[in-house]
């Protein structure tokens, strides 16, 4: 059996921060169902978030992050968020990630929605896949051990303390046994839910479904974001930096139709507001095809667009064969982030002892029911450092914890049956039924009946999940497998999702009710925690933390 | 919608000899990724098929696979392309050991990076400043995915020492030599002249298939041996 002092599972932003923070003091290992270079961080465009120009300040940007939540985020995490940005930011500097520059030498800034100013640090378009790398090498630097194409199976806990993971070498698929004194998740999100969505193909929700399955508090599922502006056709990403850098949105009538919206902040409103409006514009017939509007960069000439957004100009170019600089890019709304998660602390601590979480598979709650652009990547920073050095002092004070064989042997006996020789529904056609059910009936609008109809499939789902069986095959690469357990965990989430959305009788941030079109800070101020059981998810209502601002009606 | 013949290379270790080819009549849109196609495949056709995805838009390097003999990311490859003779073969990478399928090992690739100190060790006069034209310059070293395609389209045989040292790992010293943060610079050129990687043979055309063009020939090594005449 392997030990560790700390394990991490996941090399994105957050898992590398946190392992290069905890491996200051203690012994670590990574595991990551792919090459820490392959993670999605990587994907992230526009950039990352921090008060560091002249005339901005933390206050500015704390207000702006907490109004952009539609007052869910909760304000100490928040703070914290935003008073450690600046050393987040000079740190990776330090690091050798290659920010765009002022004229003056010093680290440049732009434009994101909802934001009162420019905070936006950013490598051109490349943002994440700069921070990645960035981070990567200081990884190879510090020698942090990391085992690639591991996948993640099951955590070992027992009476309420995690005492180390289950994991499936995938190269060799081998399960192994994992001792840890704490374990760090920091699986990111579960866009594979969602039939348009702009995340890769891995994101399936491991983390977040494990973590509850064991015991640990999911918060705000409900809360989803849709990103504005995705290529029609893929749902590939199209950075806010195209708007940031001045983009416009505009109707079949040539419109640019935030007007109507939102007069002062235009295209920049946050993105809950402005995937309504493209969807609102669609649905009334000023859309094209009936699916999706213009982003139209014409007007910011060649210069700018290849110098700033030149994956932008790549991504429409090959995957729909518009040139942004001579026509407008077709976009439609598309999921793109999870605002909930695990429920933890600023520390990272969860409800499960020893288990802490960082990135987006947490819930801390900086977000609450909208995230800001720019502030995802933040908080991988932040709270991924937070997470790694908790980690650490705990492992620091205590012994290895006892445990036996039974967690490996569990997770083998439950795999053997399944691959016992194919039978019952294919799950490939399950996932696409999942992501479709989702996009329709749980996306950016969504209705009682429309949401019941959507649990009740997803229970018929889950019930014939339960019957599936799949080849006695070889363990080596066996995707069959692995998607076959992500769906598993897809289903898990999407009931938590889909139940959270029916309970709350309000429209707040990203979760927007067509029954219930108000705000309701009476009944709703409140974050949803959903607790496991094996009859469905015990749904409650948690406090939400309120220290300067109190609520306030959200006008851009 | 149109008709493809598929051919894919199939090799599992733990019970075949040799790999072998299989083939598999398809549906397709033309505006699909070969990606695309490779999980329809795999959905709707054959479970068993192993291929490495991720990030579906070129910006992870996971699915490099040679396509119709050509090292290319799937990800970024239209079956447009093929929708003439529809005759579309996917291999694994040339010059990489197979693991399963189309899946190849990567350890060798990615360890050869640590050959070339692949980090920024940072100068303690560093002020916090930089120009915009130096960060130009390094931007396009920047963009290397680690994909593996610079290794497999290389001309350098197996048996050869120099391929144990790759493309790549000359793009990352590039990356770090030039950057004014950097506390090495130029002795960075020297380490990579010392292994012997500034005497890998390059196609002065070739962009060795990088699929962020960066340009080995034109800039990467010339920048570096301009560097070493430098002093």
């Amino acid at each position: 059996m392997l030990t560790y002092d700390v394990l991490v599972v996941g090399a994105g932003l957050a898992g590398m921060r946190a392992a290069l923070e905890a491996s200051r003091t203690a012994q670590v290992a990574i595991i990551s169902k792919v090459y820490p270079t392959r993670s999605h961080s990587g994907a992230a465009q526009g950039g990352i978030n921090a008060p560091i120009g002249e005339d901005d300040s933390v206050e500015s940007h704390m207000f702006d992050t907490v109004k952009g939540s539609d007052y869910l985020g909760d304000q100490d995490a928040i703070e914290v968020l935003i008073t450690e940005a600046a050393e987040a930011i000079y740190e990776l500097e330090r690091w050798g990630m290659l920010f765009d520059r002022r004229p003056d030498g010093r680290i440049a800034q732009r434009p994101f929605g909802g934001a009162g100013f420019p905070r936006g640090c950013y490598a051109a378009d490349l943002s994440g896949h700069a921070a990645l790398h960035a981070l990567y090498e200081q990884i190879l630097r510090r020698s942090v051990r990391v085992y690639p194409e591991w996948m993640l199976l099951d955590l070992d806990v027992q009476d309420g303390v995690c005492r180390g993971a289950v994991a499936m070498d995938f190269q060799s698929g081998r399960l192994e046994q994992i001792r840890a004194k704490t374990v760090v998740l920091a699986t990111g999100g579960y866009g594979r839910a969602f039939r348009k969505t702009t995340n890769d193909v891995v994101n399936n929700g491991d983390g977040m479904a494990i973590a509850y399955r064991n015991g640990a508090t999911l918060s705000d599922m409900e809360f989803v974001q849709f990103h504005p502006t995705t290529l029609y056709g893929t749902n590939i990403l199209i950075s806010e930096g195209a708007r940031g850098e001045g983009g416009y949105l505009l109707n079949n009538r040539g419109e640019r139709f935030m007007a109507r919206y939102a007069p002062k902040f235009m295209e920049l409103a946050p993105r809950d507001m402005v995937s309504r409006c493209i969807m609102m514009e669609i649905k009334e017939g000023r859309g094209f095809e009936n699916e999706y509007v213009w982003l139209d960069l014409r007007h910011l000439g060649e210069d700018l667009i290849r110098e700033r957004l030149p994956q932008v100009h790549d991504l429409a170019l090959r995957y729909n064969g518009v040139d942004a600089i001579k026509e407008p890019i077709p976009i439609q709304p598309g999921q793109h982030y999870s605002m909930g998660g695990i429920r933890c602390d600023v520390w990272g601590e969860t409800a499960i002892r020893n288990l802490l979480v960082a990135g987006e598979c947490a819930n801390v709650s900086v977000h609450g029911a909208n995230r800001l652009g720019g502030n995802s990547l933040l908080e991988t920073l932040v709270f991924g450092k937070r997470a790694g050095r908790r980690a650490a002092e705990v492992a620091a004070g205590m012994d290895l914890p006892r445990t036996d064989g039974e967690p490996l042997r569990r997770v083998q006996a439950a795999i053997d049956s399944v691959m016992s020789g194919r039978a019952g529904d294919n799950p490939a056609h399950i996932s696409r039924r999942i992501r479709d059910i989702m996009t329709d009936k749980v996306g950016v609008f969504r209705e009682g009946g429309e949401l019941e109809e959507a649990i009740s499939e997803l229970m018929n789902f889950k019930d014939r999940y339960a019957g599936i069986r799949l080849d006695r095959g070889s363990m080596a690469f066996n995707y069959q497998l692995s998607d076959y357990l992500e769906l598993g965990f897809l289903l898990d989430l999407c009931e938590v999702i889909a139940k959270g959305a029916l309970r709350r009788t309000e429209s707040r941030g990203a979760h927007y009710r067509t029954d219930f079109p108000e705000r309701d800070d009476r009944r709703w101020l409140v974050h949803t925690l959903a607790r496991y059981s094996p009859d469905g998810p015990i749904l409650e209502d948690g406090p939400v933390s309120i220290t300067r601002y109190p609520p306030a009606a959200r006008g851009y | 919608m149109i008709e493809v013949m598929v051919s894919l290379t199939r090799f599992d270790p733990s019970h075949d000899t040799a790999p072998y080819s299989q083939r598999y009549a398809m549906e397709v849109r033309e505006s699909q990724t070969i990606l695309d196609l490779l999980m329809d495949l795999a959905a709707d056709h054959d479970p068993t098929v192993a291929f490495r995805r991720a990030c579906r838009s070129g910006i992870c390097g996971s699915c490099a696979v040679s396509i119709n003999g050509v090292p290319r990311l799937a990800c970024e490859t239209l079956v447009a392309e093929f929708a003439e003779h529809r005759e579309i073969a996917i291999a694994p990478l040339p010059h990489f050991r197979v693991l399963k399928d189309l899946v190849v090992d990567m350890d060798g690739f990615l360890d050869s990076l640590r050959n070339v100190v692949p980090w920024l060790v940072l100068r303690p006069d560093y002020q916090g400043r930089m120009s915009q034209a130096e960060v130009r310059r390094l931007e396009k070293a920047g963009e290397c995915t680690l994909c593996g395609i610079c290794q497999a389209d290389g001309d350098i045989a197996d048996g050869d020492p120099r391929a144990r040292l790759n493309p790549a790992a000359l793009v990352k010293a590039f990356r770090m030599a030039f950057d004014p943060r950097d506390a090495l610079g130029v002795e960075r050129a020297k380490l990579v002249r010392d292994l012997g990687l500034l005497e890998r043979p390059i196609d002065p055309a070739g962009k060795l298939g990088c699929p962020k063009l960066i340009d080995f020939a034109g800039q990467i090594l010339p920048e570096l041996k301009r560097a070493l005449e430098a002093g």
